[in-house]
């Protein structure tokens, strides 16, 4: 397959979704390493830089939207593609998401088909 | 007779006086080493039983558990699940739920004296089984917890169907539900009947009025646009707001005699600066009048 390789950082603060989204991505045969704050995010980024970060907008410590402006900041971290995951489905909320550097929006809920065409379209632009 | 030296008596004196701050000390450190291995079981157990609902949820699943606390804790995991997902995952997790007897437990559960195990029974069976479980738990919303009330609503609102919608504006009708809640419930079931809201527009309550002119608005339901007109001299002014910006929503020009009638009205100086602003930008978004026949605002927000 030839996403066996892709690495995934999954950044979500609601431990059981966070959960459920490793085993369904391990599933998928992506790499995945997960945190649970925008805090813990960042660096496990740095560490394991990741090709596509999956990232909550409501979170503690960091909100994801300010994950993702650092993200783009950092030279080392600007190239992750990043598919924002949030419960906001406004379009104003959409608009920001994509402002402030996400590259793809999924609203929860959300099924899993969903998510991995999401990250297959994310793969396709690396 | 027995003598203690001056050492063994100040020995024996601090033991008997530590006796009990050290029993205390012990009694502690068991109390601590025990809430730690329940803390750590406990967590062990949600993990299994994530993992149980996960695979659940793929179709797969291991047989429920039989012991009650151990059913509640998944109920609760299973609810949390079912409201993260939605299509394939979501049917197949509801449909494992309803082959372990889940649906038996929700029931018993509806017919508890707590409240916290009401709300719980009326919101699994809602996510298991969506309108087949609505007459069992539409009750719920005049039940006598405001938090059960208020989470059936919730729920009512994604796992619910257009029947809901009159008893969630009835509800509201008699102060039993947040206006607020009930109308995210309404906005959610996306009604596209307008009856029961055209009938909301009518309620001698001003919040039902108010919630029922906004969600046509935000429904974008235009049949209603006349109803909502009748609410712009209504009485209450949050009710008159509403209107404006439903109307405003609606972008009807149908209303535009109504909207500049209520601008230039004598009695417009007292419904204040912020529902003159609203029916210009209502004015604007039927967009056919020029910005110089609108009223300025002072700084105070005033009409000049």
């Amino acid at each position: 397959m030839g996403n066996t390789l892709t690495r995934i950082a999954v950044i979500e603060d609601d431990a059981d979704l966070n959960r459920l989204l490793c085993r369904r991505l391990s599933r998928a045969d992506y790499e995945v390493h997960s945190a649970a704050d925008g805090v813990a995010g960042l660096a496990l980024m740095k560490e394991f830089p990741p090709a596509i970060a999956v990232i909550d907008w409501m979170m503690p410590k960091m909100s994801g939207i300010e994950l993702i402006q650092r993200v783009r900041q950092d030279p080392e971290l600007s190239g992750i593609k990043i598919l924002m995951l949030t419960a906001r489905s406004q379009e104003g909320d959409r608009i920001r998401a994509r402002n402030s550097g996400a590259d793809d929006y999924l609203v929860k809920p959300f099924a899993a088909t969903d998510l991995l065409a999401s990250l297959q379209a994310l793969e396709q632009q690396i | 007779m027995l003598t203690l030296r001056l050492s063994e008596f100040v020995l024996v004196t601090v033991l008997v006086c530590a006796g009990p701050f050290v029993l205390a000390l012990l009694l502690l450190l068991v109390a601590v080493a025990y809430s730690r291995a329940k803390a750590r079981r406990a967590s062990a157990n949600r993990e299994k039983y994530l993992d149980m609902l996960i695979l659940a949820s793929e179709g797969a699943g291991d047989p429920a558990p039989a012991r009650r606390a151990a059913r509640r804790e998944v109920a609760d995991l299973a609810v949390h699940l079912l409201s993260n997902l939605i299509g394939q995952e979501y049917r197949q997790l509801a449909d494992w739920l309803l082959r372990w007897g889940f649906e038996g437990d929700a029931q018993e559960w509806l017919g508890s004296r707590s409240a916290a195990q009401r709300l719980r029974g009326a919101v699994l069976l809602l996510l298991m089984k969506g309108e087949a479980a609505m007459p069992a738990t539409l009750p719920l919303l005049a039940d006598l917890h405001l938090r059960v009330r208020s989470g059936v609503a919730r729920v009512l609102g994604y796992a619910g169907t257009e029947v809901a919608v009159s008893p969630v504006l009835r509800a509201i009708e008699l102060d039993l539900l947040a206006p607020s809640i009930g109308m995210m419930s309404i906005l959610r079931i996306y009604p596209r009947d307008g009856a029961p809201l055209a009938g909301g527009m009518r309620s001698d309550s001003a919040p039902l009025r108010r919630v029922a002119a906004a969600s046509v608005g935000i429904l974008e339901m235009h049949s209603l646009r006349e109803p909502v007109e009748t609410l712009l001299d209504d009485p209450d002014e949050s009710v008159r707001l509403a209107a404006i910006e439903t109307l405003d929503r609606l972008a009807a020009p149908g209303s535009m005699a109504l909207l500049r009638a209520a601008l230039q009205s004598a009695d417009t100086a007292e419904r204040g600066a912020h529902e003159l602003a609203l029916i210009e930008q209502a004015l604007m978004s039927c967009g056919t009048v020029p910005s110089e026949q609108m009223l300025d605002f002072d700084e105070e927000g005033d009409a000049l």
